[in-house]
């Protein structure tokens, strides 16, 4: 399998070069005459990686390969894109320091670990170890490089413990597929009320390339959405409260932003908005539509790095990020102020900007089942414009005290223009980015009704082909959401209704005649299921998936559809799985 | 991706709709290209494009209105762009020209041009020139994509837009402190209106299945919704006029918004931006017809801003803040006359309110000259209702009117003060902060 190679060296490529590159430099990085270009070229070699990983999938259409598409998740892919664009701009953005070889090195490595993390099953059948592992990796440059005073030992010693614990509970719970304590781990790594401080510290403390990537991975709420949510829809409860949580950490982020005056902390807050807001998409998914979360992830991440870049730029010239302090950006720095204030508008939504069309997509999916988080949600992007709208603002007149030298230099407005160029470049025609979950589109032209019911009768031990093995066939949607392939691949391995891990099924393999070896077999009509046709697809509720997927207008126009029949209506909103899904849509 | 146009429009129409919204977009780019690319263009010459540029424009939308006037299918004509950019997303992005839009189209390019060609003048050699212009071809394109926009997604952008241009036209004098800060206060005021927009559209959408401005009174007339739906997308519509339409309590932007150049204060300020919530409320007025809540609201603040408006105003010194608040009150009349239904007498209002109020802003500055030669009506009328105040026992009346009734105050300690003491609490609550141990030390 010519793909399977492929993906195979493009993963390990991305993955590798920034992990050894970096390590490189943090061991040998004091002999280094230029340790900038080695970083940027690392980083650009994993950059260009991802970039053919996302296009690679694109060329496969034939069932076999498409088939194939099981095996990965399409969100971690492009959010590896965004991670690696990130990182290329951070290594070559980021200003030159005494420690900048040992620095870069650390950012590297991070980054490698982070695209371990993203792009594990691409090389991996079975990659939760690996995955556990990288997500332990890719904290810990952040607590070996915090730079905190000789008085502050206590807080940065807790500070570090707090990151660590999350990282080591989301790894240990991800192993042990323990997926309330994977939820716990990310509701810490949140940074969530009460226990918000300790991202604000690191924020003013820890280099800044690492603290973005730091904040933009959200490792906990990647797993969660890659496998680990499939038991959700059984506890609405938990998940309601834990949803409320996450938009109570968002606004509390945005709270604190508004009265914040050093940019460092305020990018803290930032981290916390950033972290609310996506943990309630994820915790909300499958509601809400898969583009919508990844069209605002793919863009916080590139505009928590340009305010990244924007505020280390603004300490190398003055030494602080104090906004009080600093004055005459217009006037001494001009390009410096229109990247702070396009950065800072992206994130907030700035037509025209990738953020823009997400968000309008993400408050639309979410009025349609909890008009509350909506109204929040929109309140927290409307903060996050003035918070940073204004801290650009106070640097502009000329009563303070501190004076930029310099505007942005040649090697920073190309690290700018990495980021801006996407941001824009996508906000204008966000097509590809919210393309992304296109494998999962396949899946459902694949047709996999019936292995779905399997799973699930092997997810609830019954028995296939028994009634309430029937009533499970409303329940596809799940695994062609997108969001379960490994653990479609996986509950067979508990054990559990008498599955056995087996990957034949979806390995293009359909008439292996069951899910897996010596699992429970697959109706023989599974086997033989033509995919099914757009049009006819959308007909009637068992094709609620297609219509999630199809994306807004055509669930709407699913929705009228569904008035034409009415059982189908009750049926998923009677059923608790269904009830799970677009709720909106199908009412 | 590209272009389905509806069978009634004419392709002298599509041409010059294209026209008129590639004119304002070169405009932007003319500017912000050369700045990009570090290139320096000679004020002269990018001027001189702007003018034709502009020229275009206008001559577009004329030809554009004569269109639809000319047209015999009811007055509409619409081109509409599906911008596609998923299979899985189904965003629509057009342009709807009736009379309204059609007349307001060229009402925006007429005036923007007179503004416009003011500045050559008023604004020669000044270090921002570059500055200005660019602003103010993206709060034209804003007002386009607003007036014209069939889909919400263009209507939000182009709301955003002439947002952003107002906030940063405020603090055009950037090197001062008080015109920053003041620019901010209309930031903060835009943004926190800005939701009810945003919540606004998106439940008209999910209750009508439809993001299509245009179909709208259809949909509503035939879709079985629930009225609470109704009721709360009213709601929401008047919160965002509010912001836009600097309405009680979110009027006190209006006034600080002085800061800036007496040409952007007369284009935004007189003419068009702050009538952009009305426009929007004219447009809705299917839906308002169904939510009585919403329109009692408007009645009220309508009512309400527009004495405050008057009693304030009379008091101001500066010419152009007596302005602001005579454009405050007005917008107010018009947000009562839709709350009575009375959509076009609001249209009406609108477009000769604009007129007369660009040109009277444009000219407060010789206004001001004359009034220390000629001994005019303003400083007159000023000194006689100063002195009136002194001389009687109405000084606190006047006092009070002086200080905006308090408002500032009273937002300050609703609205500001709760949030800011929130917000220090979370930081004293947070055992990583500075500030929390100086304050533990403090307390001990």
């Amino acid at each position: 399998m010519i793909r399977t190679d492929v993906t195979l060296g493009l993963g390990l490529w991305s993955c590798l070069v920034p992990l050894l590159a970096g390590l490189w430099l943090v061991v040998r990085g004091a002999q280094q005459r230029n340790p900038i270009a080695l970083s940027s070229c690392a980083a650009a070699a994993a950059w260009l990686g991802c970039v053919a990983l996302e296009f690679w999938p694109a060329s496969q259409s034939d069932l076999g390969r498409a088939a194939q598409s099981l095996t990965y998740d399409p969100i971690g892919t492009t959010l590896a894109l965004a991670l690696a664009t990130a990182g290329l701009a951070l290594a070559l953005g980021l200003p030159a320091t005494e420690r900048t070889a040992r620095d870069r090195g650390w950012l590297l490595m991070s980054e490698g670990a982070l695209l371990t993390l993203y792009l594990a099953d691409r090389y991996l059948v079975s990659p939760k170890a690996l995955e556990a592992l990288a997500v332990l990796a890719a904290t810990l440059p952040l607590v070996l490089t915090l730079r905190a005073g000789p008085l502050e030992r206590v807080r940065a010693a807790s500070a570090v413990g707090v990151a660590l614990s999350s990282a080591l509970l989301i790894s240990i719970a991800w192993v042990a597929g323990l997926d309330r304590l994977l939820w716990l781990g990310a509701f810490i790594r949140l940074a969530a009320f009460p226990l918000y401080g300790w991202m604000l510290y690191l924020a003013a403390r820890a280099d800044l390339g690492l603290f973005c990537l730091f904040v933009v991975s959200q490792p906990g709420l990647y797993l969660i959405s890659h496998g680990a949510n499939a038991s959700m829809a059984e506890q609405p409860m938990l998940v309601g409260a834990l949803q409320l949580g996450a938009l109570g950490s968002a606004l509390c982020g945005a709270l604190l932003g508004s009265f914040e005056s050093d940019l460092r902390r305020q990018l803290g807050a930032l981290g916390m908005i950033m972290g609310g807001i996506l943990g309630a998409s994820v915790l909300h998914a499958p509601q809400v539509a898969l583009p919508a979360l990844l069209g605002t992830w793919f863009a916080l991440i590139l505009g928590v790095a340009g305010l990244a870049l924007v505020i280390s730029a603004l300490e190398a010239r003055v030494h602080s990020s104090e906004t009080r302090r600093i004055g005459h950006l217009g006037l001494d720095a001009p390009a410096l102020g229109v990247l702070a204030l396009t950065f800072s508008l992206a994130v907030a939504g700035l037509p025209g900007t990738l953020g823009f069309v997400a968000g309008e997509l993400m408050i639309e999916d979410w009025l349609a089942t909890r008009p509350a988080s909506a109204a929040l949600l929109a309140l927290c992007l409307a903060l996050t414009g003035i918070n940073w709208v204004r801290a650009i603002a106070r640097m502009l007149p000329s009563v303070a005290t501190l004076r930029l030298p310099l505007d942005l230099i040649p090697r920073e407005r190309c690290a700018a223009l990495l980021l801006v160029a996407p941001l824009i470049g996508f906000g204008i025609a966000p097509g590809w980015i919210l393309a992304a979950p296109a494998p999962g589109a396949e899946r459902a032209d694949l047709n996999f009704r019936d292995g779905c019911c399997v799973y699930m009768c092997c997810e609830r031990g019954l028995e296939s082909g028994s009634h309430e093995a029937s009533n499970l066939d409303r329940q596809c949607p799940w695994c062609l959401g997108g969001f379960l392939p490994d653990r479609l691949l996986e509950f067979g391995a508990s054990g559990r209704g008498g599955c056995q891990r087996g990957t034949a099924a979806w390995d293009g393999d359909l008439g292996s005649g069951g899910c897996g070896g010596g699992g429970m077999p697959l109706p023989a009509e599974a086997t033989s299921a033509e995919p099914l046709s757009a049009e006819s697809g959308r007909e009637c509720a068992g094709s609620n998936s297609r219509v999630l997927w199809r994306g807004h207008d055509a669930a709407r126009r699913g929705a009228r559809r569904n008035e034409r029949c009415p059982d189908a209506r009750d049926s998923a909103r009677t059923d608790p799985y269904l009830h799970g899904l677009r709720v909106g849509s199908l009412s | 991706m590209f272009s389905d146009l509806a069978s009634s429009l004419s392709v002298i129409a599509v041409i010059a709709a294209g026209i008129l919204i590639g004119s304002s977009l070169v405009g932007v780019l003319s500017i912000a290209g050369p700045w990009l690319l570090m290139r320096e263009v000679s004020e002269a010459s990018r001027l001189r494009v702007l003018f034709y540029l502009q020229l275009a424009g206008w001559l577009a939308s004329l030809v554009l209105a004569a269109c639809v006037f000319e047209s015999e299918s009811g007055q509409r004509m619409a081109a509409s762009i599906h911008w596609r950019p998923a299979e899985a997303v189904e965003l629509e992005l057009g342009v709807v020209i009736d009379g309204l839009a059609a007349s307001l189209l060229v009402g925006i390019t007429s005036l923007t041009g007179i503004v416009q060609h003011f500045s050559f003048r008023y604004l020669h050699r000044d270090g921002g020139n570059a500055r200005f212009f660019f602003l103010l071809e993206l709060f034209q394109l804003g007002m386009i994509l607003l007036v014209s926009a069939s889909h919400l997604v263009g209507l939000i952008a182009g709301w955003e837009l002439v947002g952003l241009s107002s906030t940063f036209l405020i603090a055009y004098f950037q090197e001062r402190r008080v015109p920053v800060e003041n620019a901010m206060v209309a930031f903060v005021s835009y943004r926190l209106c800005d939701v009810g927009l945003v919540l606004g559209s998106a439940l008209l959408v999910h209750a009508l299945g439809s993001s299509s401005i245009a179909d709208w009174p259809t949909l509503m007339d035939s879709a079985r919704l629930h009225a609470f739906e109704l009721e709360l997308a009213g709601i929401c519509f008047v919160v965002a006029t509010l912001g836009k339409s600097a309405q009680l309590p979110a009027s006190s932007w209006l006034p600080r918004a002085m800061e800036g150049p007496t040409p952007s204060s007369a284009i935004f300020y007189g003419a068009l931006s702050i009538h952009a919530g009305v426009y929007l409320l004219i447009r809705l007025q299917p839906l308002l017809a169904v939510a009585v809540s919403a329109r009692v609201l408007l009645l009220i603040v309508g009512g309400v801003t527009a004495l405050y408006a008057a009693f304030v105003g009379r008091v101001e010194a500066d010419v152009k803040s007596r302005l602001a608040h005579a454009s405050m009150a007005q917008a107010g009349f018009m947000l009562i006359e839709i709350g009575l239904g009375l959509s076009t007498l609001a249209a009406w209002h609108l477009g000769a309110h604009a007129c007369w109020r660009t040109w009277q802003f444009l000219r407060a500055p010789s206004a001001l000259h004359d009034a220390h030669r000629a001994h005019p009506f303003l400083s007159h009328t000023h000194e006689t209702e100063a002195s009136a105040g002194r001389a009687s026992a109405t000084v606190r009346w006047y006092a009070l009117r002086l200080d905006h009734f308090g408002l500032d105050e009273v937002v300050s300690r609703v609205l500001i003060r709760p949030a800011r003491n929130l917000a220090e609490l979370l930081q004293q609550l947070d055992p990583w902060s500075d500030r929390a141990r100086r304050a533990a030390r403090g307390t001990r």
